[in-house]
């Protein structure tokens, strides 16, 4: 694998946890929490935080595979990859299908929904044809315009802003279901397979990611609850959007929505295209093949189909991921730095 | 009756070229015989003496130590001086008649009878006669296994003047012409240091038309030299005769619509490359100068950037970067939004856009296509037709045209302020090469608007920014240093910063052997005190 800049590497994974809080994760938060979905998105936060320490103190430089080849031996190596892989395709699909149904909805209203599927699919494909490295520059360059298309977003809502929206500050009184409140954040667990490539950058990679969409995402949860009462704010698929169509800024830009379409098209294609890329490698890494790019026709195809055929039925497709980034892995590399440790006392011996 | 009727001939004269031997390549011939009359077979064989009417070849004989040896000079009339060939080397050579000394020919020759500057002697019979098509003379004389070199060159050649294609107000007006050694002093003259290094690298099996590496030995990267090296030195093509093919020879990507090599006729703007480590290749007989690796940024800036005032740069800067999205997206996005999106324009906006569209006969794309490619024509026909014709073919085309398409509601106004607004920026990009490509592009855009309206554009321009972002020159990226970032330069680059405060450090990318360019404060003055 290529050596890839830490810094741009970072804005890959700020841009998968960004795609989700253009998508629907605020009305999850708000959903679940009601008035106190900041709260929510804060304690998601924290919680992914600790568990990611964790797993980061146990990973250290070992690659994924290897941690999983001495926590399960060969076969169980193979298994835990192949069952990476399954998530990692839900997972694409679950993206491409909400991306699509949200231009869908707003932008192509007329246009079949295969059509816009295929075009995000040929996208994704090349995207992950052209590797790594593209694709983390992609997100460098993308990751800033679509924070400060948010940042616009956000400062035309100002107006918007009703301090009392918020209230009660503690919301329904109860905090979602863990995985509800984490898995804004649990593509953040592809790093751990990259980690070996990253340069200059290997202690503690996830801090910066994790801290910057962090940020953006209680920015937005909070701004969204400031802007739009509860319980109003739990029937909007889109929070982002629905921020967007609050505004009305000047006389000469009188709308901007079109910036959320923006946003969607940068974190859509940079997010499908990076988990259809980590497919193929976790497929070509699991099974030892000699080519990436020979699966990339067939997992494309996998996800346009799947898409295309299942449609709304992978909403499951985030709690496995998130099950799979904050529950399988902190376990596996608990497991791994426990025999570590038992192996390093035997040897003392 | 032949005298009052025309008689078609019976037969009518067809010619088709005939099948013919295929040539075969004899093994070139490097020793230089001791006797001068196989040498004379062998040179006015190769050089088909009495079928060219160009070659000088003269025969005479020359007086050493009281022996009388035959002599042969060989030269091209028109690419050597004649009148340099008649006083400094005939007539020395045929009536000095010397008193004997111990030296050999060999000296004799060398030393005392050929009065001329610039003599080199040489073993290989091939490479020595190969010089004369550069032009230089060619000595042989009877007797010796070796010749002589004279270089009498005087050929005709174009005098330096303005750079035509990246013309400025302010900065030099000097532009590089077809002379390898006219450029290469150019470029010494400016830099003016020793550690400027002109790397001798003929290109061509036939032609070995000389080129210059040039790179200064104490900032460019040696990996960098050895791979533009390896590349240049590697051509395997029997006739290179300019740098442009040299460019297409050595370029990473052949497919790619961006190019990965910077060409530039001006002396300059080399200098400026070469003091930041990239390296720069001259060719004879070409007026463009490659520069690599190229970036981006670098195909976007102009030579005059460099010239102007901080405040004014940054100003053309942001224009031009603006005269790069209306070039390539402005078509595309009106497309988009008159067919897709039309609930994106303001109302008053696109009750205008209604009323003018409302008598014309195509759709929006069509009308679009037609009206670029319209232009397009008129571009390229301004282009090839002689100057004031070619002017005169832009106001006929443009204006006249224009007017009566509008007029017989063929194209609605508004297409052609889109079109022509295009048109107009995408001469802000100052690049020709990189211009091409959004020439091409913008196509392409219109096509994906007239598929899939914005989503479409958008989805493309993704795609465009992915390749671009993958593509290396000479190993470096070609959105540096904005992407790989690098924080020192990146800023200066894209929007320029006042000269005292840029360029401190070299660009990282290049990593280049000596990283600092000019003391962290360059304004001595400012600080009396330190």
């Amino acid at each position: 694998m290529t050596n890839i800049n830490a810094r741009e590497t970072h804005w890959l994974f700020v841009m998968l946890i960004l795609s989700r809080i253009t998508l629907d994760a605020v009305s999850v938060f708000v959903k679940n929490s009601g008035t106190a979905a900041v709260i929510n998105s804060a304690f998601g936060f924290l919680i992914a935080f600790a568990l990611l320490f964790v797993t980061d103190r146990c990973f250290k430089v070992s690659s994924f595979d290897d941690v999983a080849r001495d926590v399960y031996g060969k076969f169980g190596q193979r298994i835990f990859g192949f069952v990476f892989f399954c998530i990692t395709l839900l997972n694409s699909v679950r993206r491409i299908t909400m991306f699509s149904d949200a231009i869908g909805d707003f932008v192509l209203t007329a246009s079949p929904y295969a059509f816009i599927l295929i075009i995000f699919a040929v996208c994704a494909f090349v995207t992950a044809l052209l590797g790594i490295e593209a694709l983390v520059r992609i997100s460098y360059i993308t990751g800033g315009v679509t924070v400060l298309l948010i940042g616009i977003i956000m400062a035309s809502s100002l107006v918007e802003v009703d301090i009392t929206n918020i209230y009660p500050v503690l919301g329904k009184g109860r905090i979602s279901n863990v995985f509800d409140m984490l898995y804004v954040y649990s593509d953040i667990v592809y790093l751990y397979y990259i980690k070996n490539s990253i340069s200059g950058g290997q202690k503690h990679t996830f801090v910066k990611p994790l801290v910057k969409s962090a940020v953006v995402v209680s920015l937005v949860t909070l701004f969204y609850t400031l802007c739009v009462p509860y319980p109003v704010s739990e029937k909007f698929s889109y929070p982002i959007y629905r921020l967007a169509s609050l505004s009305n800024t000047t006389v000469l830009i009188q709308r901007l929505d079109g910036i959320v379409f923006l946003i969607w098209i940068f974190s859509g294609f940079v997010s499908v295209g990076s988990l259809v890329y980590f497919a193929s490698q976790i497929l070509k890494d699991t099974f030892c093949l000699k080519d990436r790019k020979g699966t990339l026709p067939i997992i494309a195809f996998l996800v346009f189909i799947i898409a295309l055929i299942g449609g709304g039925k992978w909403n499951c497709a985030d709690g496995i991921i998130s099950a799979f980034a904050f529950g399988a892995l902190p376990a596996t590399a608990i497991i791994f730095k426990y025999k570590n440790r038992r192996k390093k006392c035997k040897k003392s011996l | 009756m032949n005298i009052f009727f025309y008689k078609e001939p019976k037969e009518n004269y067809d010619f088709n070229i005939g099948e013919v031997q295929k040539t075969v390549y004899d093994e070139p011939r490097s020793v230089i015989s001791k006797n001068l009359d196989e040498n004379i077979s062998y040179i006015k064989d190769v050089f088909s003496v009495g079928k060219n009417g160009d070659i000088i070849a003269r025969e005479f004989e020359i007086f050493v130590n009281q022996v009388r040896y035959k002599a042969f000079l060989i030269c091209v009339e028109g690419l050597a001086s004649t009148t340099f060939v008649d006083e400094y080397i005939l007539k020395p050579l045929m009536l000095i008649n010397e008193i004997p000394s111990k030296s050999t020919l060999e000296e004799r020759v060398e030393k005392r009878l050929l009065t001329h500057t610039q003599v080199k002697k040489g073993n290989n019979l091939y490479e020595l006669i190969l010089t004369v098509n550069i032009g230089n003379a060619v000595l042989f004389v009877d007797t010796l296994d070796c010749g002589f070199t004279l270089d009498v060159k005087t050929w005709e050649h174009r005098p330096i003047g303005n750079p035509e294609n990246e013309a400025v107000i302010q900065g030099p007006h000097e532009g590089f012409n077809e002379v390898l050694r006219c450029n290469t002093a150019l470029i010494r003259k400016n830099l003016n240091t020793p550690n400027l290094v002109m790397e001798n690298i003929p290109v061509g099996n036939t032609t070995k038309t000389p080129g210059a590496l040039c790179y200064l030995k104490n900032v460019a990267n040696d990996t960098l030299v050895n791979e533009v090296r390896r590349r240049i030195s590697s051509i395997d093509a029997q006739y290179i005769l300019s740098s442009l093919d040299v460019e297409q020879y050595i370029e990473d990507k052949t497919y790619l619509p961006i190019p990965q090599v910077v060409t530039t006729e001006r002396p300059d703007r080399v200098c400026r490359a070469l003091t930041e480590g990239r390296v720069a290749f001259v060719l004879n007989g070409s007026s463009h100068v490659l520069i690599m690796p190229a970036t981006f940024f670098d195909l976007i800036t102009s030579a005059e950037d460099e010239y102007l005032r901080y405040p004014y740069s940054m100003l053309i800067r942001i224009l031009r970067y603006l005269a790069v999205f209306l070039s390539l997206l402005f078509p595309a996005i009106f497309a988009s939004l008159v067919n897709y999106h039309p609930e994106l324009l303001l109302t008053n906006i696109l009750l205008t856009v209604a009323s003018s569209r409302a008598l014309v006969p195509f759709g929006v794309i069509t009308e679009l296509i037609l009206m670029e490619i319209a232009f397009e024509l008129i571009k390229e026909a301004g282009i090839r037709v002689p100057g004031p014709i070619g002017s005169t073919l832009g106001i006929v085309g443009g204006l006249i045209i224009g007017q009566a398409a509008v007029e017989a509601n063929l194209v609605s106004p508004i297409m052609v302020i889109v079109v022509a607004l295009t048109g107009i920026a995408s001469f802000t990009v100052p690049s020709y090469s990189l211009s091409f490509s959004f020439r091409f592009m913008r196509f392409v855009y219109v096509f994906a608007a007239m598929i899939a309206g914005l989503y479409g554009v958008c989805a493309l321009l993704y795609l465009n920014i992915m390749v671009v972002a993958g593509t290396k020159s000479f190993g470096v990226a070609f959105l540096s240093p904005v992407s790989p970032a690098e924080k020192a330069n990146a800023f200066d680059l894209v929007f320029g910063s006042p000269i005292w405060k840029r360029g401190t450090k070299r660009e990282d990318y290049l990593k280049p052997k000596d990283m600092f360019k000019k003391a962290k404060i360059s304004r001595k003055w400012r600080h009396p005190n330190d």
